[in-house]
């Protein structure tokens, strides 16, 4: 053994000893559990409240108001279907499944037995699943619960956090063991198509494309070999559509099935030629998340490079790291992302994406203008307190003029990159070769908001 | 949770939670943090307990929430949140008074999961195998891992120039 792992091993059993022994976990974990499952059937409804729906007319409600003209509450209306799916017609399961306890506890949700119904309950991705609702707090609430395949329905566990039941349809997705399993469960008659990821063309025009599934009495199960981060569903009633887009909200994977991402030796090798310093992978991996996690892309779909990655924001801190990474994705499009991310105390380097830009097939990253406008915070409030401009010019450029900075025609003080501070003023960038030619031209907007397609 | 599998958990926790505070101390270096990612960690193996393979002693599972979770939160943040210029006070426990290791804080420097390679190899004494199957990857991940860890803490400790550590962090074109 080296001295390094000698000294390694002495330091992490010097500092382990040191560790006191902990007080009662147990009936901590179990007061958490409670308390995180009251937390989101308040978030829940908050939720539920925020959610937006194209053209619902009263008449394509699956539940019945529960309030009347005066906004007085009446007692919750049950689900106005019976039990639908394989086991719909299993009485034994159902009068099981009934009966498993939402939580434990005096804190647990208990709704009333005879509030309780099954919505669904059937065999999927290899295992079996039960949609049950109940009255909480004059709501109907539901959950899902999952088991093994062929499980009793008393053996079955909650998968998910106890919700108010939608008055469209409850959509439901969760990942495990290389599977994922979507529930669309409706009302009679309901169609349903799914989009498993945006689609961005040759063009770098992003559009979804929803195919029909099958729905049997408004219900569709969807099984998948692999994470589907970028699901949406459309639900159409009769001849309206009561929910599109509609996400699935976090898939839930246990630990052993994490996403694939790139490797280190991958970003690296993508690194081969990028301007300035070697990127941080981990920072690479966050920047590029979008690519797999918002748009569904596969790594191995991608041809990955790293542009450029360098210092960016305050100079005093050397540890503040902007990146430029492209990705050429299946169509020929070419996906262009900037991010940057500070080092905190404990060695990681929270990052953010501040870029994201498509390009028709045929671009080359090399002839692109790129502008990034970042925000830089100290903590102390919600006002960035330094923004900056990273420039990338193209191939050849020598200079750059800054529309609306005090000081035009700023000369790269590294070949290709400039870094500036803008004002509220500054509206456009030009790249310029050593002759003067104008080689692009870019419009500045603000910080970004990268959100999903 | 069934009642067997009840009383399962508690033993597991009641005899285990001594040692798991410790790796998630080593984990994270911050007592507070430990404790909240030990907690947190308890509270996905009793809410995914059907997923757990050895019900009698579920270490495995649970060490791998644990790297994962601290892992996958780090990953998920974004730009919007607030990044402070200041160390925070108990962000990491450095050296106690007249304690001259300087490994902790290069141990503290390294990205979480090379470090839980490290924790795992030189803490809980795994094998590469069965350090492996707790996080999930390769025995080949595992190998260039601790390797490069080794390598970043032996650059540290020798207080080599920041160029060439980054070199050192990341070789090119590797086959």
């Amino acid at each position: 053994m080296t001295s390094t792992e000698e000294q390694l091993r002495a330091s992490l059993r010097r500092h382990a000893d040191d560790v006191a022994t902990p007080g009662d976990v147990y009936d901590v974990v179990l007061r958490r559990c409670r308390r995180s499952r009251r937390r989101r059937v308040v978030a829940a409804v908050a939720g539920a409240c925020a959610l937006v729906l194209i053209a619902v007319p009263a008449t394509t409600s699956l539940l019945h108001a529960d309030r009347d003209r005066d906004g007085v509450a009446g007692p919750v209306q049950p689900y106005p279907l019976p039990p639908r799916g394989p086991l719909a017609a299993d009485d034994d399961f159902l009068a099981a499944v009934v009966r498993v306890p939402w939580g434990r506890g005096p804190d647990a949700l208990k709704p009333a037995l005879d509030t309780r119904q099954v919505v669904y309950a059937g065999d999927a991705g290899g295992r079996r699943w039960a949609f049950v609702v109940g009255a909480v707090d004059g709501q109907l609430t539901g959950v899902w619960l999952a088991g093994p395949a062929g499980a009793a329905g008393a053996s079955l566990t909650l998968q998910n956090e106890p919700h108010p039941v939608r008055s469209d349809a409850e959509v439901y997705s969760e990942y495990a063991d290389g599977t994922e399993v979507l529930f669309v469960v409706g009302a009679l008659g309901d169609q349903v198509a799914v989009s498993e990821r945006p689609d961005i063309d040759a063009t770098g025009t992003v559009s979804r494309e929803y195919r029909p599934v099958n729905a049997v009495d408004g219900v569709a199960v969807q099984v998948y070999d692999q994470w589907r981060p970028a699901l949406r569903v459309r639900v159409d009633r009769g001849s309206t559509t009561i929910c599109q887009g509609c996400g699935t909200g976090s898939a839930s994977f246990s630990p052993e099935d994490q996403p694939q991402t790139w490797t280190d030796q991958q970003i690296s090798v993508a690194a081969e030629g990028a301007l300035g310093t070697p990127p941080d992978p981990e920072m690479a991996r966050q920047v590029l998340s979008w690519l797999t996690e918002r748009a569904g892309y596969d790594v191995d779909e991608l041809e990955l490079s790293v542009l450029w990655a360098g210092p960016v924001g305050d100079p005093s801190r050397s540890d503040t790291q902007g990146l430029f990474v492209s990705a050429r994705l299946p169509s020929g499009a070419l996906a262009v992302l900037g991010g940057h991310g500070q080092r905190d105390a404990e060695g990681n380097r929270p990052t953010g994406t501040d870029l994201l830009q498509l390009y028709p097939a045929g671009t080359s990253a090399q002839d692109l203008l790129l502008v990034m406008r970042s925000n830089f915070y100290d903590g102390s409030g919600p006002t960035p307190v330094n923004q900056e401009l990273t420039v990338l010019g193209p191939v050849g450029s020598a200079s750059f003029t800054v529309s609306g900075l005090a000081a035009t025609d700023e000369q790269s003080p590294d070949g290709r990159i400039l870094r500036v501070h803008p004002g509220a003023d500054v509206t456009g960038v030009q790249a310029r070769d050593a002759a003067g030619t104008v080689l692009a031209e870019e419009p500045v907007g603000d910080v970004q908001d990268v959100g999903a397609p | 949770m069934a009642g067997r599998d009840d009383e399962r958990f508690r033993a597991f926790v009641l005899r285990r939670s001594p040692d798991l505070l410790r790796t998630a101390y080593l984990l994270t270096g911050d007592r507070g943090h430990a404790e909240d990612l030990l907690q947190t960690a308890l509270m996905k193996t009793y809410r995914h307990w059907e997923r757990v393979e050895n019900k009698e002693d579920p270490g495995a599972f649970v060490h791998r929430v644990m790297v994962t979770t601290q892992v996958t939160t780090w990953r998920r943040r974004r730009v919007q949140e607030r990044i402070t210029d200041q160390v925070p006070d108990a962000a990491q426990d450095t050296a106690t008074p007249g304690d001259q290791d300087e490994m902790w804080p290069a141990l503290a420097q390294l990205p979480p999961r090379m470090r839980a390679v490290l924790v795992l190899r030189y803490w809980e004494d795994l094998s590469e195998a069965e350090t492996a199957h707790v996080l999930g990857c390769s025995v080949g991940t595992v190998k260039s891992q601790a390797s490069r860890g080794l390598a970043r803490l032996r650059s540290r400790l020798s207080r080599q120039p920041q160029n060439t550590e980054q070199a050192d962090a990341f070789p090119k074109g590797l086959a």
